[in-house]
């Protein structure tokens, strides 16, 4: 744990992808809550956040999360039209 | 000691960026009437520049990123027009890392949320430069629990 708490910046990327252990939830409550105004996270992931109390299965704890990620933290909305079909339309 | 036996021993005191232009800086300082410390000043800035550069590469390489050639230089914003464009370049700054701030990118699949780099340019890719960067790990995806993770193992979602 403490590696990854002490690593200026983190990337969490496609949180909600695969299937999250039980603790998923608590622990990453606890890197966000011991990285937070002490070191950079990036999480990507392809679930609007309302969903992620479901997907984490502890919405204390998720709301816990967020607040913390979302204080200082920048929301940068991608899309809405993915790259690939793009790359299709090219391809024809 | 001649311009050959220069070079070899800086290579040997693994100053290869000084070495490489050193016979290139000995011209210049000759045909600019270049003081000495002007001219120690431009070895020590291209063994610096040299270092820094590969620094980077080295860096580049063990982050492992996915489509290394993907730059906001060619990043099509029409393609997506609601993407918050200044956004996306105040990220590519990477200033939020050093004022410890956190980003959040959501969207559907797709839509390049894994992708952006950190800088469009190399030579200002701060994050990449960042002391301990190349030890970031995505864990979220890992089937290894935290608590079982060697700190310099390597974990890709």
């Amino acid at each position: 744990m403490e590696w990854i708490v002490a690593l200026p910046l983190l990337i969490l990327d496609d949180l909600g992808m695969r299937k999250l252990p039980l603790t998923a939830a608590e622990d990453l409550l606890e890197i966000v809550m011991r990285r937070y105004e002490r070191a950079s996270t990036i999480v990507t992931s392809n679930r609007p956040v309302e969903d992620w109390g479901k997907l984490l299965g502890d919405a204390a704890a998720v709301t816990a999360m967020l607040d913390r990620l979302l204080h200082h933290g920048h929301l940068l909305k991608c899309g809405p039209r993915s790259w690939r079909t793009k790359t299709e339309l090219s391809a024809r | 000691m001649n311009l050959i036996e220069l070079g070899h021993a800086l290579r040997q005191l693994r100053l290869g960026g000084m070495a490489a232009v050193l016979e290139i800086r000995l011209q210049q300082a000759q045909a600019e009437a270049m003081t000495p410390i002007d001219l120690l000043s431009s070895l020590v800035s291209d063994e610096l520049s040299r270092r820094g550069d590969r620094l980077l590469e080295r860096r580049r390489k063990q982050a492992g990123f996915r489509d290394q050639h993907t730059m906001l230089d060619n990043f099509d914003f029409n393609f997506n027009k609601k993407m918050n464009r200044s956004l996306v370049f105040d990220l590519a700054t990477a200033n939020f890392i050093s004022r410890r701030e956190d980003a959040m990118f959501l969207g559907p699949p797709g839509t390049g949320k894994s992708r952006p780099r950190p800088s469009a340019k190399p030579s200002s890719n701060k994050a990449t430069k960042c002391s301990t960067a190349r030890r970031t790990r995505c864990w979220m995806n890992s089937p290894t629990p935290l608590s079982m993770a060697p700190a310099e193992s390597s974990w890709s979602g």
